[in-house]
This record gives structure tokens, sequence and C-alpha cells, in this order.
């Protein structure tokens, strides 16, 4: 996700590969234009913690017209102001005109993430990224964040890349999901097919240890590897159960299943040749 | 000590924070932590506390523990009153309650080996004999799943799963009868929630624990506990066999928040309706019914006056002035 927004951390940077943004490839682009075109631009961002996304000593106002005022092409003090009133409307946020002098300490974990949803629509983006956004909240919070994200995305027409551990949330939410074991992915497809009949057999151990799924709490057996010596190959091979000697050799290709679900795994590579 | 008898017994306990006068100006307004809350906790069982944050759950647990004290109620631990001492004298007449924090990471000193830090905890509770402190140290880690080696471990080398056995295995070096369990999986992922939970079960099976669990997840609760107590806002507005709730959820804040719990089956949100707003302050004085403001199903009346917890089944407990009504009134 940093590696998109291009705000990798100093030591770390995409070293191959492509990322897409409609038919510009975002990692050849400059510094200068990520930051006054793609972040906060046709891009936006959600943040995991809403308590930690503000400045406590600045007024909520001046913390979201921050982005606009910062950004070619903005529609002046009261253009922008009036656009945000709008969003915090749509959002749904009690007292939206009032809103904006307000500091962050007086609002909710709920009321923020609208704030902060807000923030993140405040440049009509194309796409959203959303990391993990309900983590820090109530179920009952939750659920009222993700009807909102629901509705600004089917009304807006707008992509939403949302990052999470929650199958359930996957579940309600989403309609394509991609599932990943440390930095690779191993398999995406459509919502309902994954949840009904997971392929990988990460997916199928993921699964087993929801509560509500598995029939004994057994969890996983090992650790995630360290990101410094991962393992070759397919780097789940230590603690998956049908794991094979060429498991370690390579990471096998992506094949297609029932349609439109991506696996990468040597148990499937074969039917799929075949 | 039988099944039947109630390990612990808290009546109509009342804890509130602030209240004190500040040397000039106004008092501090009072918060009502915990507003009168009644349960009981056989020994053996597993109770889940559900709520939403700042509910008063964390505060409910630590009032039990001792660590708080209560402004009113009694507290009774295996018959015994245990309530109205101060936090000191408490905590020494409720040795056979402990607490398990919410983040056992940050409970470990960093600069003390796993075996240091649990070697302490019996050292305080008075085991003198070395020899005898460790083989319980090592009997301890080998019941929560890691071997001895772990002894001369850093918590900075563990994983969050395992600090969460260490954090166990020192509570239960003590032998405990009472475990409170403050949000044991928050914070995990999934595989390593479903190991944590596996141990705590098999523990209490094996060691024949009482578990007070405090949670907000719903889906850990229904596969971890026999009871649920439902909190909202300091009060009981629910409790009972899990499985009679989960199915018949009586109170409309229970039937909100089952209903919240993202399920695996896919499904559209627009079809679940969201509960709006958010849980009033804890300093406002209520009239009537905590949840008025946010229930669906408020009438005139719930303003009037405070509904009690009222029997729906045998053991099943709601309160709601509408009791008999909502089941209907939801259908229409």
């Amino acid at each position: 996700m940093r590696a998109i927004l291009g705000i990798l951390p100093k030591r770390g940077r995409a070293t191959a590969g492509n990322i897409l943004l409609g038919e510009r490839d975002l990692l050849s682009l400059p510094a200068v234009i990520l930051q006054s075109e793609v972040r906060g631009g046709q891009i936006g961002f959600i943040p995991q913690d809403p308590y930690q996304a503000f400045n406590p000593v600045f007024r909520v106002g001046t913390q979201l017209l921050e982005t606009s005022r910062t950004k070619p092409g903005a529609a002046g003090r009261d253009g922008d102001k009036a656009n945000i009133i709008s969003l915090l409307k749509s959002v749904q946020l009690p007292d939206p005109e009032r809103a904006l002098d307000r500091y962050p300490h007086q609002f909710s974990g709920g009321q923020r993430q609208r704030l902060l949803i807000a923030a993140a629509l405040a440049s009509s983006p194309a796409i959203v990224l959303a990391d993990e956004p309900t983590t820090a909240l109530d179920v009952t919070t939750q659920l009222q964040i993700l009807k909102l994200l629901r509705r600004l995305t089917e009304e807006r027409g707008l992509s939403m890349l949302f990052v999470t551990h929650d199958f359930g949330v996957v579940a309600q939410l989403c309609d394509t999901v991609t599932v990943m074991y440390a930095g690779q992915t191993v398999e995406s497809g459509p919502v309902s097919q994954i949840l009904a009949a997971p392929l990988h057999p990460y997916t199928r151990m993921l699964l087993a240890c929801h509560p509500d799924r598995g029939a004994a709490l057994a969890g996983i057996p090992g650790a995630v590897s360290s990101p410094l010596r991962s393992p070759s190959g397919c780097r789940f091979h230590p603690r998956c159960p049908s794991a094979r000697a060429e498991c370690s050799v390579a990471l096998p290709p992506r094949t297609e299943h029932a349609g439109k679900q991506d696996v990468q795994c040597v148990l499937y590579g074969a039917e799929a040749a075949a | 000590m039988t099944g039947a008898r109630a390990l612990l017994e808290i009546e109509d306990v009342v804890t509130l924070y602030g209240g004190g006068k500040r040397l000039l100006g106004k008092p501090r307004p009072v918060v009502r932590g915990v507003d009168g809350v009644s349960l009981s906790l056989k020994a053996g069982q597993a109770l889940g506390l559900v709520g939403e944050s700042g509910c008063g759950k964390t505060t409910l647990a630590k009032t039990i523990l001792g660590l708080v004290r209560e402004t009113s109620g009694t507290v009774r631990l295996d018959g015994q009153v245990v309530s109205g001492l101060s936090v000191r004298e408490a905590r020494a007449a409720r040795p056979t309650i402990q607490y398990v924090h919410q983040d056992p990471g940050a409970a470990l000193d960093p600069w003390w080996s796993i075996g240091h830090a649990l070697d302490e905890a019996l050292r305080i509770h008075g085991v003198t004999d070395r020899s005898e402190r460790r083989r319980r140290v090592d009997e301890m880690l080998d019941a929560v799943g890691l071997n001895p080696t772990f002894r001369s471990r850093y918590p900075h080398e563990l994983s969050g799963g395992q600090q969460r056995r260490v954090g166990l295995a020192r509570i239960l070096v003590l032998s405990p009868r009472l475990v409170i369990l403050d949000e044991p999986t928050s914070g995990l992922d999934l595989s390593v929630q479903a190991t944590v939970l596996g141990v705590l079960d098999g523990l209490r099976k094996r060691l024949g624990l009482t578990y007070l669990f405090v949670s907000h997840d719903l889906s850990v609760v229904k596969r971890m506990c026999e009871q649920v107590a439902i909190m909202y806002l300091g009060r009981i507005v629910e409790m009972g066999p899990t499985e009679e709730i989960f199915a018949r959820p009586q109170h409309p804040y229970t039937r909100a928040l089952l209903a919240a719990v993202p399920k695996l089956e896919p499904g559209s949100l627009h079809d679940t309706p969201a509960l709006p707003g958010d849980p009033p302050s804890g300093t406002t004085e209520r009239a009537g019914c905590v949840f008025q403001t946010r229930c669906a199903f408020a009438v005139s009346k719930c303003a009037e006056a405070r509904p009690p917890l009222a029997f729906v089944s045998d053991e099943h407990l709601a309160a709601c002035v509408r009791l008999n009504e909502i089941e209907t009134v939801a259908q229409i």
C-alpha cells in the first residue's frame, strides 16, 4: 500500500514491476507529481487509527482543508470549505457546519473516522485505499462505517482497496479478495467463491481459525518467518501440511480456477495444465 | 466445593469515578463506571462480559479484582463478603482472583527474562523455596505450551501469541481459581488467536478454572463461554446461557450488537440496520433505561423508570420494559 502511494520508508523501494493507475506507472513518476496529483488527488487514503490521524492542537477544519490548499487547481478557500462541508454531510457527521471549528478530541472515534473518510474524498479520487479503517472501532460503530463506505463507493463509482485481517468484514463489504502471506499473494478471486471454496492451504487454514468456522481451535502451526530470512519458493511451505519438495524451490505460477479464482500453489498447477 | 455453588457473587455493585472537589471551581463530574451490577459465577464456569468500549467492562473487572474500590454493593467470594475494604485489604482478601492484562507484552519487564518474571510472582506470594519455585515455573510453562528454554528468553524475543502465553503462565503459577481475562485476544491475528483460545480452553478444563472473559468480540465469546452478560453504559442489559442469548436475544441492544457482527457468509450491508449515534457520556445522570437514546423500540415509558432485569426463561434475564412486545414488534 505504501508502495502505491510512494511513501515507503527510506530504506525500502519497489524494485520491480509496475503500479498502473489508469495508464500511468506510479513507480516511474517523479516525486513532485506524486505529491501534487496522486496522493490526496487521484488516490485517497483512509488511515487505520482515527485517534492518531489528527493533530490534537489544530482545529479539524484546518487539517481537512490543508490537503486541498496544497493542491493546484484548488477552488479557493470558500469553495474548498463548501466542498468539505458537503462531504461532511454525505458522511453523515452531525452538525457539519460547526464541525470545522472544533478540535479532534471533541469527536468520538466513529465521528473521527467519518472526518477522515471525508478528507480522503475531498479531491474526488478515483480510488480509495483504506488501511483497516474499522479495527479501532466497536462492532456497532464498525457497521455504521462499513455501510457508509459501501454507499459512498456505489454512489460515486469509487474503487476501494480495503486492507483488513477480518474475513467477516470482507464478506460483508467487498466484491473480490486477495489473500497475502509474507509478501506474496497466495489466492485471489470473488469473495463468495473464496469463502465457500478456498483453494490455497493457507486460505483454508486461515478460515478454519475463524471462531465461527473452526471445528477445533488450533491455529496454524509455526510462526510467520522473519522478512529478513524468508523461506525460498513458496513462503508458506514450512507451515504447509501439503508441502512437497518442489515448494521450496520456486513459487508456482498463478493458475485460474472455477472462472475467476487465482491461486499460486503446486497443488493446483497440474490440474490447470491438464 | 460443588459445581452448583457460586464462586463469586456480586450484588448491586456501583463504582463511581471522580466527584471529588477541586481546590477552586466546580467539583469534578461523577462518571458512573459500574452502575448497579449483580451477577454470579459458578466454579468452573466461563462467563463472557460483552459491551462496547467505555461501557464499564474493565471497571467491573477491576472492581471484582479489588483494584478499584466499589462505591457500594457487595462482593462475595466463596460465600465470604470481601467488599467494603480498602484497596490493599481487598486484594489481600481476594488472592484466588487473578487478572490477565489486555496486552501482556506491555505488562512484562523488557529487562527481565521470562523465568525471572514468573519467579517473581511466586516470590511475592510467599513461595520461599527456590527449587520449588523453579519446578512450578517449569510446570506452568509446559502447561501453556512453552518449553523450559523460554525461561531464559526475554519478552522481545517472543511473538505476540507467546507473550500472551507467558502472561497467562505468570497468573496461573499462583494457582488462582477465578481468572479475569481482559480482551485476551485483541490485536492478535486469526491464527494466533485460535491458538491462544485453544490454550485457554484446554487449561480451564484441565485445571478446573473459572473464567470471567471480558471481550467485545462476540464470536470469541460464543466460542469460549457458557454464560454471557451484555453490558451497556455501566449496567447489565441481558444475561444468560450463551446459546440462548445468541439464538433468542431479547434486549434491543443485544439484538443490534449481534446483528452488527460481520458474518462470514457474504451478505448485503444495506439489509443490516446500524445502531444510530454513539453511546451517551458516562457523566450524565440518567432516568429510565440507559439505551433509550439509541433504541429503535423506545417508547415514553422507557424514560420513566430504570427497567430491572426480568426472567425471560429459566436462566435468561433481560432489562427492558417492552420485553414481551419486542419479538412481535420486530417482525412487523
